[in-house]
């Protein structure tokens, strides 16, 4: 008799023990971030009631806010996005605008829109950065400062917009981000009330197949092609109680580089944004919260209603590129933080936030690729039932769908933005969809980022293609295909 | 593992299943709420606002006819935009519809967030003083906060006890409550001087509390503070002489800027960078051999602030920093040298 025969099932069983008890781990603390993420909506939905939004208007004492604004090659599309982050209410804000060496008109057109003067300032280089070419300051309206630089990427941009801009805090955003009007006012919110604070973070959405009007999203509609629908879904979870509930679990390790609110002070401290990584907004959060040592200023909070809108990718190499980045990012930073995983020093971050991060976020497509591996190989030896395959992938499903459609419900009761009917029924769809294929094909873009940054492939962004928001803006006077 | 059996696993699914169904159902049934109340409530507004405003039975009358759960965030969203006598005219409604019993049992509940939407509804129409006033001392920092709004409503009805409370919570242990006050205070403008002069004076008054009455201050600027400012200028707490210094270039005169003069030695890095920033907005000539020795300090933040004062006196101060040019100090002589590029217009 082959001993293999004994040896395989045993094996294939002790492994299946092993992928089954990694699953109900991960998902017991899913199930735990949620109840913390319901906890806090609730709370802040109970203090947000009736609450005056514009008090902050108009305040001589608020804190000062600069956007910082990287642009590169947005000939086409500068001058709108920076008046619709001119018209952002709030009382005290200076808008940075980063010209990051762009060979195209971007600085032109800025120069024309705004009828740019130079303006220079004495300032100290705190970051490192390419060198300033010129500041400019807006004639027509004087709290928009235009930095020109050579070329140095998003990062060194960042870093020369917080060397020369003024706020005590700065907000820094993507070129291709759409800020919601008030989304200052309910961000600045908690460094009001909690002077430790390093860092805010704010939800992102999908504006795919929304209506955009001057930079606005007018109407938020639910995205009708697969990959922008499903990716809607994975973004209100992430966002919606997945940061959420990480305020009251030991506090956020992610603040998106699309739109985030810093201490400007704490990131000078920290020497900035990070070259050479391709994951710059969470290693800088790491590195804030490492800068300011355990016990000290570290809270990284995340605030459930300031909403920017971000246009996800909607073909699979762009969108698989992306997601290979963000998973080299991820490694690259846990690797440089390696000595704060479960050190009990640390607090909740290292004993929690870390492992977390590791365990969950950063090895789940390796052991999930395994898994379904394994399973494939048990079931063709018939060391794992077919039965029992398939009740565990219907209930593994079941479990995946039930949070995010409790994500859909909790999204429909705090934040309800006048969404149609049949935005909420897609949504629910997509849902239903999202663990089926698309999944398990992120699981191979993920791996694909571990493999390749434990290769040495540590810089390479790869080309993000997007149709950009002149694409989805809808002019005033026709209706919307959509709204047909 | 006995327990995962392929039955009992789709046991759990079906149960997964017809829990989707639920959730399903739930956020369908959430947004026809949300999208029934926001339709309905912005109509009825619209049509309701100017009857209410006029008094008309007939538009009393249908605001009663809304949901007892939207009557307060109704109200509250019309008061927000009114003023003066049509304020007024509301808030009566609101008192003979029960509306403002509401708002007081509320404002006396014992759960926090009651006591939040009772003291928000009575600073929306204006009125309540005697009911949240004493909330300046509530023990939650959001209702804290709250109360700091209706004292800015109030302004005019304000007595000397309500202004020393709300100025007492600049010294509040919570940081949004010390904002608020702040803010309030500045919003108060001239009724804020007489406390604020009052704690600034005060010897007994605490870090926290001086340092949000310098910021106050600094915005509502008055010449009581004078003296106070300058014996805070000598405060051990560097903060706190950080503080002061804007509000003596504020004021200006002799005294303040002989002051500030003197704060360039000071040992606080901080504290000299504002005073140099503070005698370049008087624009003292006889400042410009003191900011000369600024360009010379060991901080960069002071020898900027005191680089960019010199440009602020024109001609004097131009003539230090074309001397500084030359001087054997290499970082006064590099301060000189971009605080001239600058009013030259490079980078």
């Amino acid at each position: 008799m082959n001993p293999l025969h004994g040896i395989l099932p045993f094996a294939v069983h002790q492994f299946g023990l092993l992928v089954i008890g990694y699953f109900v781990v991960v998902n017991l603390f899913t199930a735990l971030l949620l109840v913390a993420a319901t906890r806090n909506l609730r709370r802040f939905v109970l203090a947000d009631k009736d609450e005056p939004r514009s008090r902050l208007l108009g305040s001589d004492v608020a804190p000062r806010i600069s956007v910082l604004a990287p642009a590169y090659n947005e000939e086409a599309t500068v001058v709108q996005s920076v008046t619709a982050l001119l018209t952002l209410r709030y009382p005290r804000l200076e808008v940075v605008v980063v010209n990051d060496g762009s060979p195209d008109g971007t600085l032109e057109g800025l120069r024309t829109a705004f009828q740019l003067e130079p303006a220079p300032v004495v300032f100290r280089s705190r970051t490192r950065t390419a060198p300033v070419r010129g500041v400019y300051r807006s004639a027509t309206t004087p709290n928009l400062v235009v930095v020109d630089k050579e070329n140095g990427g998003k990062a060194d941009a960042l870093n020369a917009g917080l060397d020369l801009c003024s706020g005590e805090l700065v907000c820094a955003i993507d070129a291709d981000t759409l800020v919601e009007p008030d989304a200052l006012l309910r961000m600045v919110r908690p460094f009001l009330s909690s002077p430790d604070l390093l860092a805010a973070g704010g939800t992102i959405r999908v504006v795919n197949d929304s209506v955009v009007r001057h930079g606005r999203v007018v109407q938020a509609r639910t995205p009708r092609s697969f990959l922008a629908g499903v990716q809607t879904v994975e973004y209100l979870r992430a966002f919606l109680f997945g940061r959420l509930g990480w305020n009251s679990l030991g506090g956020n390790l992610v603040v998106s580089g699309a739109f985030g609110l810093f201490d400007r002070e704490a990131v000078l401290q920290a020497g900035g944004y990070l070259h050479g990584t391709v994951g710059e907004d969470i290693e800088l959060v790491a590195r804030l919260r490492a800068t300011a040592g355990p016990g000290s200023r570290h809270r990284i909070h995340f605030v459930a209603d300031p909403v920017a809108w971000t246009e996800v990718p909607e073909s699979l190499r762009v969108l698989g590129r992306q997601r290979d980045r963000w998973h080299r990012g991820l490694t690259d930073v846990l690797r440089r933080y390696r000595g704060s995983i479960l050190n009990p020093r640390e607090g909740a971050l290292g004993l929690v936030v870390y492992p977390y991060f590791l365990f969950v976020e950063l090895l789940a497509p390796a052991i999930e690729a395994v898994g379904l591996v394994g399973f494939a190989v048990g079931l063709a030896f018939g060391a794992v039932q077919p039965q029992f395959a398939l009740a565990f992938f219907l209930f593994a499903y079941g479990f995946s769908t039930l949070l995010s459609a409790y994500a859909v419900l909790l999204d429909q009761i705090t934040f309800p933005r006048g969404a149609r009917r049949q935005d909420v029924a897609l949504q629910l769809l997509w849902t239903l969809l999202e663990p089926l294929g698309y999944r398990q094909v992120t699981v191979y873009w993920r791996l694909r980022g571990l493999v390749r940054q434990l290769r040495g492939n540590t810089q390479d962004w790869g080309v993000m293609t997007r149709r950009g928001f002149s694409g989805l803006e809808t002019p005033d006077d026709r209706p919307t295909a959509q709204a047909l | 593992m006995t327990a995962l059996t392929p039955d009992a696993l789709v046991h759990v699914a079906l149960i997964e299943v017809a829990l989707f169904g639920v959730l399903a159902v739930l956020a369908l049934a959430a947004r026809e709420r949300a999208e029934f109340r926001r339709s309905r409530s912005v109509r009825r507004i619209g049509h309701l606002q100017d009857g209410l405003v006029s008094g008309s039975a007939r538009a009393v009358h249908a605001f009663g006819r809304l949901p007892r759960s939207q009557q307060p965030g109704a109200a509250a969203m019309l008061a927000r935009n009114l003023s003066g006598a049509e304020r007024r005219r509301i808030a009566g409604w609101a008192e003979t519809s029960g509306l403002l019993g509401r708002a007081e049992r509320w404002s006396a509940s014992r759960r926090w967030h009651r006591r939040l939407r009772g003291v928000r509804l009575f600073t929306a129409l204006a009125v309540g003083a005697d009911q949240v006033l004493p909330r300046l001392a509530d023990g939650d920092a959001r209702v804290r906060v709250a109360a700091t709004q209706l004292a800015v409503e109030l302004a005019q009805e304000l007595g000397d006890a309500e202004l020393e409370r709300l100025t007492g919570l600049l010294g509040d242990r919570d940081p949004g409550v010390r904002f608020a006050a702040g803010d309030a205070l500045c919003r108060l403008a001239q009724r804020a001087v007489r406390p604020i002069a009052d704690v600034l004076a005060d010897p007994a008054a605490g870090g926290p509390l001086l340092r949000s009455a310098l910021q106050v201050a600094v915005v509502v600027v008055d010449p009581a503070y004078l003296s106070s400012a300058l014996r805070l200028s000598a405060h051990p707490d560097p903060d706190v002489r950080r503080g002061a210094v804007p509000v003596l270039s504020h004021l200006g005169g002799g005294e303040a800027s002989s002051r500030l003069a003197v704060l360039l030695d000071d040992v606080d890095a901080g504290v000299r960078a504002a005073s140099a920033e503070g005698l370049g907005r008087l624009g003292r000539w006889q400042s410009a051999a003191a900011l000369g020795r600024g360009l010379r300090d060991p901080s960069w933040d002071v020898r900027r602030a005191s680089g960019l004062a010199l440009l602020r006196l024109f001609e004097p101060g131009e003539l230090v920093l074309l001397r500084a040019l030359h001087d054997h100090d290499k970082f006064a002589a590099d301060m000189a040298r971009l605080a001239l590029s600058s009013r030259d217009g490079h980078v």
